[in-house]
């Protein structure tokens, strides 16, 4: 379990939280999604502890201030929306990164099953540098997964914890993408996601968070949250959902939207 | 270790007393410093060198003999490499690594202290023919020497009469910048046994002098080294410098230009300097 | 389907990782082999040889035989090894640390700091006090070049540190700001300066390793050695910061302790190796880009490679600068920059090709 209890979090003068709570449950994808500048990224890095926040957070029942910063890397991986590379490093080498703390068996073959995983079998020996944008965001991804590759360890789950994991992928490598992080829910682990496109949310997420102008406005299951009032509130504009009678997976089309202003 | 010991010993004796190393017939003498290599050739010594330094440019023959390098940075395998059996040297031979190791090798070395006039020129001379072992021709070209100085001393003296002129020494004017002499200097010492004045006082040593100061030094003559490269700025450029193009030596177009070991070594050759300075100073 | 099921596929690919780890091997007997030339080469032409033979018949080397090995080529072989080792591997670790493949061991400071304590020391070195300078004797420049490096290092430091936290960005531009003032005090040092120190100046500015005796060897490798050792354990750290801070540090690196140690590494090799051997120039650049290009920027075997590379191109370096012009001998900063800059000509050109970091 993550809970993260009143977070505030202010940059300069503005203040960005204004005292949220979340909570995430292990063997559950947990979306994060609101509009731009509502603060979701600010929380899911609060959450990572990159920027200064009030409050408290927990992962599996410990305080995060209370982890080494070892441990902390042994329960969580965490994928950022964009990273630099500042040598030239090849893909294999860059994986390999992750198999810090806390990983058991061949670490080579890890790194190379992570790799296929995520769709660049046979990357291994290519520069990273000259990868395009959606492989290198992969690549990190196998290198996160390599990381945290048990779902479960010692009885505890571990987490992947992404901002915006499938932003710049195209179409098929973001379902095949999603449908990793699914498994890995699955089996025991814990998924939190920022994400900025609610279909691929609606069909893969077990629970949503909306965030909002520094506050969460909804939480609980994609049925409960993903409905026209809330995401016409949260995102400030006329939303119709729908659901296909069929797959039963609701759906959200920008064709069907009107861009008004309700306030 | 006891190779420390032994140096330290051997340096203790070098230093109380250098007339102790000194050898007959002395194979193999390396010279550092262009006046002690210049004394050395003077006293019929020359064909004992096996090697010198890179200030060691007089007589000719000087030049044909492998060159160890400048002497502040003498490397230690380097001068052991020409097999010397003593090494003459002027004071200042460095750096301290290089002198200890060639004292641990046993290698005889004499340090010769420089002093810019008269009687610094004659104990040198004295000195070097101690270590070479050429006592008796040191003493006779001392004798020459002392006199060969007194006299060119007086006659230059003489030839500035009442009003001795006022001698500026430039060591260079690259970048612009001008270095002249101050007081306590080879450059200083020469310029008044020529029977001048140094133009500067205030200072010791070669210094970076500002444009106004040399305008106030006010000289009537510049003294040089002609060594070209970026020490010759010629005649018209030194002279068009704005520092220098209100000066009497300006406006008389008053240059002297000299050899630098022959002008500044304080060797045998420097009653000669004293006379070709004073006579380009003030006529014959 | 659990995840231990593909834990047994074997890795048939090799990658750059093996060749690297070959290098360490290549790399050492290439040093051997460099080391052995050392003391056998030298203007005196003393055998090494035919020393080695009278030692083990029991005979008695001559003087000139124990002076030049034991007195010049031997403690000048350790301090040439350990000092090119200090170069490379620091050059290394400051590019690992500000992220960028340029970047000189000098931007902590050290080299700003060590010219001045050395500038200090020729130009002041009178005005102490003669039992301060009868003890410490011939080592004046070195102690204070040493010093200077360290004392720049450590105010460097503290201004780029603020809540615990080391700005490298910071250290940059304040290493700017301390090169200008060292250089601007250097200046009006140098304005005091006569002739002879003016040009003892010049050539410690030009490095050298010709004033390599037993007591430098004994204060600088194990100085040298406990930094170069240490910054093998970096290695990890140093690759994980390549992906930036906040990546690092989540991969569990402790980043702020992992730019202190790089940065007290640092300090202290090449404090130490400025100190014994004045500034010697473009190892700490080539020799890292150089294995970088051949094995891969892996600090894991980057690091060691480059201490042995390092060790290996400066006893070369010293070798010619023994040799060339004998028996003179040219200050080994002028054979470092004459061979180092067309290599370095050469990395930046080849770079246009190459992505921008």
């Amino acid at each position: 379990m993550i809970e993260a209890k009143n977070i505030k979090v202010k940059i300069g003068k503005a203040a960005i939280l204004h005292g949220v709570n979340f909570t995430a449950e292990p063997g559950k994808v947990t979306a994060i999604v609101g509009p731009n500048g509502s603060g979701k990224t600010t929380l899911l890095r609060a959450i990572t502890d990159e920027i200064p926040w009030t409050g408290q957070i927990e992962i599996n029942g410990k305080s995060i201030g209370d982890y080494k910063s070892w441990e902390l890397a042994a329960v969580r991986g965490v994928l950022p929306q964009a990273a630099t590379m500042a040598f030239p490093f090849t893909v294999i080498e860059v994986v390999r990164m992750g198999l810090t703390s806390g990983v058991h068996g061949n670490k080579d073959a890890l790194a190379s099953q992570a790799l296929a995983r995520v769709g660049l079998s046979g990357y291994e020996d290519r520069f990273f540098q000259e990868l395009s944008g959606g492989e290198q965001q992969r690549a990190h991804l196998a290198r996160v997964l390599c990381q945290v590759w048990e779902p479960v360890l010692d009885g505890q789950p571990r987490w992947l914890l992404l901002d915006e994991p499938v932003a710049s992928l195209d179409i098929g490598h973001q379902l095949l993408i999603m449908r990793c992080l699914q498994e890995y829910a699955k089996q025991g682990g814990g998924v939190i996601a920022v994400m900025h496109d609610l279909n691929l949310t609606a069909m893969v997420a077990d629970a949503v968070t909306i965030v909002a102008l520094g506050q969460v406005v909804a939480q609980g299951g994609v049925q409960d949250v993903l409905n026209d009032q809330a995401l016409s509130a949260a995102y400030d504009c006329r939303l119709k959902t729908n659901t296909p009678p069929l797959s039963g997976m609701r759906y959200v089309l920008p064709q069907a939207a009107e861009a008004v202003n309700l306030r | 270790m006891r190779m420390q010991i032994k140096a330290a010993a051997f340096a203790a004796l070098t230093a109380v007393a250098p007339s102790f190393v000194h050898a007959e017939e002395t194979q193999g003498i390396v010279s550092i410093g262009g006046s002690i290599t210049e004394i050395i050739y003077a006293l019929g010594k020359g064909d004992q060198l096996i090697a010198r330094d890179t200030t060691s440019s007089f007589p000719a023959e000087a030049n044909d003999l492998p060159d160890v390098g400048y002497m502040r940075a003498l490397s230690p395998e380097g001068v052991l490499s020409v097999s010397p059996g003593l090494i003459v040297s002027e004071d200042g031979a460095g750096p301290p690594e290089t002198i200890d190791v060639l004292k641990a090798a046993d290698i005889p070395l004499v340090m010769i202290t420089d002093e810019f006039s008269r009687a610094g020129v004659v104990a040198k001379i004295r000195a070097v023919g101690e270590a070479v072992g050429a006592t008796e021709e040191a003493e006779a070209l001392a004798i020459e020497i002392d006199t060969k100085l007194q006299s060119a001393e007086e006659t230059a003296t003489a030839r500035a009469g009442e009003t001795p002129k006022r001698v500026l020494f430039i060591l260079s004017t690259q970048g612009g910048r001008i270095m002249a002499s101050g007081r306590n200097t080879a450059a200083d010492s020469i310029i008044s046994m020529a029977g001048a004045v140094n133009a500067i006082a205030e200072f010791e040593g070669y210094k970076q002098l500002s444009d106004e100061a040399i305008s106030v030094a006010a000289p009537d003559v510049i003294l040089m080294m002609d060594r070209g490269g970026d020490h010759g700025a010629d005649n018209s450029e030194l002279l068009s410098m704005p520092a220098i193009v209100t000066t009497p030596a300006a406006e008389t177009e008053s240059v002297v230009r000299m050899n630098g070991l022959y002008l500044l070594g304080f060797g045998p050759r420097t009653a000669d300097a004293v006379l070709e300075l004073s006579a380009a100073l003030y006529g014959e | 389907m659990t995840v231990a099921d593909n834990l047994t596929v074997p890795i048939q690919r090799e990658d750059r990782r093996a060749k690297a780890r070959r290098a360490h091997i290549w790399l050492a007997a290439l040093l051997a082999v460099t080391a052995i030339l050392s003391l056998a080469t030298g203007p005196t032409g003393t055998s090494l040889w035919g020393a080695l033979g009278k030692l083990i018949t029991g005979d008695e080397l001559t003087t000139m035989e124990r002076v030049v090995l034991w007195d010049i080529r031997l403690p000048r072989l350790i301090l040439g090894m350990v000092v090119g080792a200090s170069l490379a591997v620091s050059g290394a670790v400051m590019q690992g640390l500000f992220r960028n493949p340029l970047a000189d061991p000098g931007l902590v400071g050290v080299g700003a700091g060590a010219g001045l304590g050395a500038i200090v020391a020729i130009v002041l070195g009178a005005l102490l006090p003669i039992w301060l300078r009868d003890v410490v004797g011939n080592y004046l420049v070195s102690f204070s070049a040493f010093f200077g490096g360290w004392l720049s290092t450590i105010i460097l430091y503290r201004v780029s540190t603020r809540r615990g936290q080391t700005s490298v960005a910071t250290m940059l531009l304040a290493g700017i700001a301390l090169g200008a003032l060292a250089g601007a005090v250097s200046g009006i040092l140098v304005y005091m300066a006569d002739d002879q120190q003016l040009r003892d100046l010049t050539f410690w500015g030009m490095g050298s390793l010709a004033g390599a005796t037993w007591a430098k060897v004994v204060v600088a490798v194990p100085l040298i050695g406990i930094a170069v050792v240490a910054s093998f354990f970096l290695g990890q750290g140093l690759n994980g910061l390549a992906l930036g801070e906040a990546t690092a540090a989540h991969l569990g690196i402790p980043v702020q302790r992992l730019k202190s140690a790089a940065i007290m590494i640092v300090a202290g090799a090449t404090g130490a190796a400025v100190a014994v051997s004045g500034g010697i120039g473009f190892i700490g650049i080539v020799v890292p880009h150089l294995l970088r290009l051949a094995t891969g920027p892996d600090h894991d075997t980057l690091l060691p490679n480059a201490a042995l590379l390092g060790a290996t191109l400066l006893l070369g370096a010293d070798i010619i600068s023994r040799l060339i012009i004998a028996p003179a001998e040219l200050p080994i900063g002028i054979v470092t920059a004459v061979l180092g800059s067309p290599v370095f000509l050469w990395i930046l050109l080849r770079r246009r090709g190459l992505v921008e970091f």
